[in-house]
């Protein structure tokens, strides 16, 4: 076990090598850099060549390349281009706030789709194994970024009509705020401050609703597909029949027999669907208006700010390498037949 | 393409200092400045704020958060040109020759902390925009300046500022009126790290707001400054203005029409019609011509050559019906007028209102063309001239719905006179750097409109003689003459007497053709009606923000 988590270890290395080493050929062979922003005809020629020279970007690729490994090699993801501060704490004040959506949608949409696979496959054929399925698909194959959209339009109209409500007089103004769903933003900017502790906790779990939902349906969707197969592959095993044979009833048989063991392969799919979440965030980040890793990247690339787009791919891909690991180990932990060799 | 730079400190009052004694005892004796208050005013802003500090800010939003967070040397406001009004300088005059401009300062400006604002923090402010260790954005407010007189020091409210040369005194205000800089909060810091330093995000006010908080990538949120000494006047009126980031354009609409912000910058045409009729409450306003769009020809090329070509396709061009179709709202409001040339309408005294731009008229363009030698000899529909066909290729930058469909337009009215144009798209970096190297034959681009006229960088021919390179000069326009008109106009102090200079300027280079110039854009900005005295301007969009107010029965939230 420790020896199969130690080559695993070991592998991180090559990969986050070849990561970062594509992402900066990428940075590179795109045009222009940093320096750009001060090229405006207000701006003086001088004020270009002295980000110029204060970055080293007249140096040759591989000088700059060089440069950089050495510093990752160290954890010193140097200072912002465009902000001067150190990405670190650029990543520090981002990192959690993406954790945060991606935990809370993991924590609450993966058990959707589990108790939505595991009915379909209870109830194999049946109208509601049909239309769940379609439903599914159809939560699989939407683009989050064009879902983050229709939501923020549903709840747009959701206002209204409690609006409308409020002013007809079939809702107190209290309740209709209560029910109100944000379309942006981690709180209410406006209010927040001036909130009792149980009023901001409900607010921010209002914030996490839409961006979770957004983010993660599509995983809950594929979830419910192979929680469905699953299920339906172990309910034909021999152990379930002997268990339904000596009288247990039908929940205990799914639940205690037929469930665990068909969570298995879901283990697995945890730890894989990490990059599909990271890479979902940043999409879905920038409509929610949501200060996370995501927006992180996309403002760096706009920028070119190439220390923070090369520690944000560091950072990320650390982060997949670690949930794999984590799916691996948790594999093996709940299934005795797995050793990691 | 740019954006637009605002150099001094534009907060504007309208009366002179009196001299109203600062309310000291208010901020002491416990009474809450903010009693008078009311309101909150909610911006939702694309990109977060960077770097609350005057030597090294660089987004628009940076410039006019600071401004509020200051009391001027020249209080200055824009209405065609610059008006100004004393402030922190009590009064100012320059010497005979125009290059010492000698200001009295008032002494009872306080820092945030406590501590005065003094002839000091002004020398200290420059210091860091000359060291080249601080790439300031600022340096051309220093490129004229003498080294030991930015400013001099004559006592402790007397300053003088050197010049090196006499040139436009309105530019030359806008260029001694940065925000100032705490030298006791500054002086020792890393000055090669100073962008990244902490205190960037705790900027401390001299002026009418504070920071109260900042909630990086999300929020920031103002204040009443209650140890603001500046005069009664300059006081702010609301108790909160708290500005969200909310990158995407599609978030900000649906926040405003939510009632969840209340101002939101650059609406699109297209939403216009709609606010108007299912928005009562939402206001729409101008901010005046910022930023125009044309189609420079590369001069190097020789299709381009002859002037009676860039003639033709202008004459060929049906501009008003452009602008009809794509910066007209569906209820006839138009966002756009043709332009004439790189100085925007808003300088209304500088701008040449007597070029009249050339008609819409085919028949005209076809007669110029074959009076260039331009005929179809193969009747393939296309132009041609020994051996050489009429056919370039337009490039223009992805991601810009008005100006791909301005390119699609042009390249059907180009067809109707034998003209064959095929776009290209290009991501915009790709895009800037081929109009730097001059990579391309025909570009649809745009400027951002500046408020003080410096036409070099576009129009000036390069003098390699001087080692002087116009990278702005996109389509290697030069006209000696026009050169001549350039260096007279930026070289004369009044700018009275340089308006006819640039009005000249721009008659002859509409003459020249060197751009297809299409129009000028007015931006719209959506604010919620229950605010008053707003300023939303070609300045900022929440310009003098200490005096925006709302009435007592139309308050929205009670903090």
């Amino acid at each position: 076990m420790w020896k199969y988590l130690l080559r695993k270890l070991v592998l991180v290395v090559p990969l986050v090598w070849s990561v970062v080493t594509l992402t900066f050929i990428l940075v590179e062979l795109s045009p222009g850099d940093i320096s750009d922003k001060f090229f405006t005809p207000e701006t003086p020629p001088e004020v270009r060549e002295m980000i110029v020279e204060k970055y080293h970007l007249d140096d040759p690729a591989w000088v700059r390349y060089l440069a950089m490994l050495r510093n990752l090699a160290t954890f010193d993801f140097g200072r912002s281009m465009a902000q001067e501060r150190p990405v670190f704490d650029l990543i520090g004040d981002a990192l959690p706030n993406t954790l945060l959506l991606s935990i809370v949608t993991l924590l609450v949409l993966y058990p959707v789709g589990i108790l939505v696979g595991t009915l379909q496959a209870v109830r194999h054929n049946s109208a509601f194994d049909t239309s769940a399925s379609v439903g599914m698909l159809v939560m699989f194959s939407m683009p989050a970024f064009w879902l983050a959209l229709m939501l923020q339009l549903a709840a747009f109209y959701w206002a209204g009509t409690l609006t409308d409500a409020v002013r007809a007089g079939a809702l107190s103004k209290s309740v209709a705020d209560l029910l109100t769903l944000p379309s942006a933003g981690m709180v209410d900017a406006v209010m927040y401050d001036y909130m009792t502790p149980a009023e901001q906790l409900f607010d921010r779990a209002k914030h996490l609703l839409m961006p979770g939902v957004a983010l993660g349906i599509a995983s809950a969707g594929s979830t419910a597909r192979y929680m469905r197969s699953a299920v339906l592959e172990v309910i034909r095993q021999d152990y379930i029949r002997t268990a339904r044979a000596k009288g247990l009833r039908e929940p205990a048989v799914i639940l205690r027999h037929a469930m665990r063991n068909a969570l298995l392969p879901i283990i697995t799919l945890l730890g894989l669907s990490v990059p599909a979440l990271f890479s979902g965030t940043v999409l879905v980040e920038v409509i929610f208006a949501w200060p996370g890793m995501g927006r992180l990247i996309v403002d760096a690339i706009f920028t070119q700010d190439t220390p923070v787009i090369i520690a944000c791919f560091y950072v990320s891909t650390l982060l997949v390498a670690a949930g794999n690991l984590l799916a691996d180990v948790a594999y093996a932990w709940a299934d005795p037949r797995i050793r990691l060799e | 393409m740019t954006v637009v730079r605002i150099f001094p400190a534009l907060l504007a009052a309208l009366a002179a200092c009196t001299g109203t004694s600062p309310s000291e005892d208010a901020a002491t004796d416990g009474t809450d400045p903010a009693a008078s208050t009311r309101d909150a005013l909610v911006i939702g802003i694309q990109a977060d704020a960077g770097m609350l500090m005057p030597a090294v800010y660089e987004s628009a939003t940076d410039g006019a958060i600071l401004e509020t967070l200051s009391y001027p040397l020249v209080d200055t406001e824009f209405d065609c040109s610059l008006k100004k009004m004393p402030a922190l300088a009590k009064s100012w005059e320059w010497s005979d020759d125009g290059k010492v401009l000698s200001m009295d300062l008032r002494d009872d400006i306080q820092w945030e902390d406590g501590e005065p604002v003094t002839a000091e923090d002004i020398k200290f402010t420059y210091d860091l925009i000359a060291d080249p260790a601080v790439a300031s954005p600022r340096v051309a407010s220093i490129q004229y300046l003498e080294p030991d007189g930015r400013p001099k020091i004559v006592d402790a409210t007397h300053i003088e500022w050197h010049f090196t040369q006499a040139y436009d005194r309105d530019t030359q205000i806008a260029h001694v009126n940065l925000g100032i800089v705490p030298k006791h909060v500054w002086e020792n810091v890393d000055r090669s790290t100073i962008r990244g330093n902490d205190k960037t995000k705790q900027p401390l006010s001299y002026g009418p707001w504070r920071l109260a908080k900042w909630d990086q990538g999300a929020s920031l949120v103002l204040e009443p400054n209650p140890k603001f000494t500046g005069p009664e006047f300059f006081r702010a009126h609301l108790n909160r203005v708290i500005f969200r980031v909310l990158p995407e354009y599609s978030t900000r609409l649906i926040e405003l029409e939510g009632g969840n912000i209340d101002l939101m910058e650059a609406v699109l045409v297209a939403d216009a019609d709609r606010l108007r009729e299912e928005h009562p409450e939402i206001k729409l306003t101008r901010r005046g011509w910022r930023s125009n769009d044309y189609i420079g020809w590369n001069l190097n090329n020789p299709l381009f050559e002859d002037l009676r070509v860039r003639k033709a396709m202008a004459l060929a061009t049906d501009i008003d019906g452009m602008i009809g179709k794509l910066l007209t709202s569906k209820t006839g409001e138009s966002y756009a007028k043709r332009s004439i040339g790189t100085i925007t309408p808003a300088l209304c005294g500088v701008h040449n209102d007597d070029v009249k731009p050339l008609p819409f008229a085919v028949d005209q363009a076809k007669a110029l063309l074959a009076e260039a030698g331009w005929k179809d000899s193969d009747s393939d529909g296309v132009l041609d001239k020994g051996g050489q066909k009429l056919a370039f290729s337009l490039l223009t930058n992805t991601g810009n719905k008005r100006r791909g469909d301005a390119a699609i337009l042009f390249q059907d009215q180009m067809k109707q006179i034998g003209i064959q144009v095929e776009i290209q798209r290009a991501e915009s970096n790709q895009f800037f750097e081929r109009l730097r190297k001059k990579d391309y034959e025909a570009a649809l681009a745009g400027w951002a409109a500046g408020l003080f006229v410096d036409p070099s960088t576009i129009w000036h021919c390069d003098q390699p003689e001087k080692g002087k390179k116009y990278e702005f000069n996109f389509t290697g326009y030069c006209n000696p003459e026009v050169d001549a008109l350039i260096e007279k106009g930026l070289a004369t102090p009044n700018p009275k007497d340089a308006a006819p200079i640039w009005k000249e300027m721009q008659a002859k280079i509409y003459e020249d053709q060197p751009y297809l110039f299409l129009w000028w854009m007015d931006e719209i900005v959506a604010i919620n009606d229950r605010f008053q005295n707003t300023s939303i301007d070609v300045l900022s969009p929440y310009n003098r923000l200490q005096e925006w107010e709302v009435p007592a029965d139309k308050v929205k939230y009670q903090r």
